[in-house]
Parts: structure tokens; C-alpha cells; sequence
């Protein structure tokens, strides 16, 4: 059986990795429909025209 | 009318279901006991072996929406395609620091080259990688879609020889968690195999909530690299 050293060197930090990851690309994707946005509303307004 | 993102109302309730399935799966996570030889370690396995599938569907996602591409000549898609591949990145760079990490006290090493589960999930890594440095070096769209769809379908090849890679070599990896071929084997206390599932549910939620956000952002840069290629035509026309 593992103490809990082992449980703080290697169990938590897989989960911190894992949170900051998926954190850090969704953020990143937020941002970059957040930049997009006015793309979208071309996107809309030119369908609509054809 | 095109429906626009900002009137999309599934892709948040979709994001809302998957973080409750995520913190109800955590919740399972540390409520079950330590396994009798690994300890607590075992608790970086529900991240691992979900990570792990997930990585699996963006490799089918990559693959099917490749194939449907070439099919179709649809751009659709190719915008998901690229977003399951992106999304796949994610997913198997977390199944490979999860499967390092657990792999140091388990095995003694953090990786060995020998290992043909170790190094197909790394080939795996390089093939989606690869994917998006083709899809940057090619400017004209149709062709870098065509491309690109033909990496996804090839890439997939190197998922059943991961996946079989536990029983084909047998090397310092251990064999399925869960054997899917036949009947489904897991000895096990339930609630351990309660935390894989959910945690396998939430995996699958965040890949189609990512897929639907990425693919949301691949339609506006396309839209936008379309105009500026019009605009740039047009130009020459002129001149």
C-alpha cells in the first residue's frame, strides 16, 4: 500500500494537470470565438443576402 | 436563415451537463476504495483509461468525417475532422502525462522505447501533430482538405494496433482494463467500475461539447479566409 506521499506526488498532480489543460483549451477557444464573433454575424448577414 | 452561434443553445447546456457528470464522477473518483495492489494509485487510472478512449473517437472522428470529406467534397466535414484531431491532441497528451506519471512508482520508469502500447500512443500523438503542420504548409483549401482527410483515414490504422498492442506484444503495459472484445471483463469493486463509467461518460461529454465549440470556430475562420480570398480576387481582377 502506498502511503500518502505517494498519494500528493503522483494522484493530485494528474489531476492538476488534467483540470489546467482542459481549462487552458477551452479557454483558448473561448477566446477565439469571443475574436470570431463579428465573423459569424458576415457569416449571417452575406447568407442571408444570397 | 443560418442559425447563428450565439442563438445556439445546445452547445452550453451541453457544456453544464458535461462538468456535472465530471464532478459527479470525481465525486466516485475518491469515494471508492484504494485498489489492494496500487493503492490510491489506481485513481489516476480514471483519468488515464478514459483519456485514453477519448483519444480512440478522435481518431474514429478524425477518420469517419475524413472519409465523409472525400466523399462529399463537403467542407463541413473537414471543419470536423480538424476540430476531432485538434481535440484528440488534447486527449492523448493527457493520456500519455497520466500514463507517465502512474508509470514511475507502478513500473519504475516513466517510459520505456520497448513498449509497443507506449510507443503507438506516442506515434499517435505525432500522427495528429503531423496533421495539423500539412493543414498550415497547404494554403489552397480544397486541396488541404483533401490532404488532411487522407492523413485522418491512414492515421487511423494505428488504432486497433494500439489498442490490440497489450495482448499482441506483451510488454511492461497491462493488458485492457476493460477486455471490450467478447465478453466484458472486470474483477473489481462495482464502485471502481461506477468511476470509470462515469468518468468515461463525462470524457465523451467534454469531446463532443469541445467538437461543437471547435467546429463553431472552424465555420467563422473559414468564413472569414473565404472573404479574404474573394477580396483578394477581386483585387486581381481589377488590376
Amino acid at each position: 500500500m502506498f502511503g500518502l506521499d505517494k498519494y500528493w506526488v503522483f494522484v493530485v498532480p494528474i489531476y492538476v494537470i488534467t483540470i489546467l489543460a482542459t481549462l487552458a483549451y477551452w479557454g483558448f477557444l473561448l477566446r477565439r470565438l469571443r475574436d470570431t464573433r463579428a465573423d459569424d454575424q458576415l457569416e449571417v448577414s452575406e447568407h442571408d443576402r444570397h | 436563415m443560418t442559425l447563428r452561434s450565439s442563438q445556439d443553445r445546445i452547445t452550453p447546456a451541453l457544456g453544464i451537463v458535461t462538468l456535472l457528470m465530471m464532478l459527479l464522477g470525481s465525486y466516485f473518483i475518491f469515494k471508492s476504495p484504494p485498489d489492494q495492489n496500487q493503492g490510491d494509485l489506481v485513481r489516476i487510472l480514471y483519468i488515464h483509461v478514459p483519456a485514453s478512449w477519448m483519444y480512440y473517437l478522435a481518431c474514429f472522428g478524425t477518420f469517419v468525417y475524413g472519409l465523409a470529406y472525400l466523399f462529399t467534397r463537403n467542407r463541413r466535414w473537414d471543419r470536423l475532422s480538424a476540430a476531432s484531431s485538434e481535440i484528440g491532441i488534447l486527449m492523448v497528451g493527457i493520456s500519455l502525462v497520466c500514463g507517465m506519471i502512474w508509470s514511475k512508482p507502478t513500473f519504475g520508469q516513466y517510459w520505456v522505447w520497448d513498449d509497443p502500447r507506449l510507443t503507438s500512443t506516442a506515434l499517435a500523438l505525432l500522427i495528429f501533430i503531423g496533421y495539423f503542420i500539412v493543414r498550415g504548409l497547404i494554403e489552397d483549401p480544397a486541396r488541404r482538405a483533401r490532404v488532411s482527410a487522407v492523413i485522418g483515414v491512414i492515421g487511423m490504422i494505428n488504432v486497433p494496433i494500439n489498442y490490440m498492442s497489450v495482448v499482441w506484444w506483451r510488454s511492461i503495459h497491462q493488458g485492457f482494463t476493460v477486455n471490450l472484445l467478447g465478453k466484458v471483463n472486470f474483477k473489481a469493486d462495482p464502485s471502481m467500475l461506477l468511476s470509470l463509467i462515469l468518468m468515461t461518460l463525462g470524457f465523451t461529454l467534454l469531446f463532443f461539447y469541445f467538437l461543437r465549440l471547435r467546429g463553431i470556430l472552424a465555420r467563422r475562420l473559414e468564413s472569414r479566409e473565404d472573404r479574404l480570398l474573394e477580396r483578394e480576387l477581386k483585387l486581381q481582377g481589377s488590376d
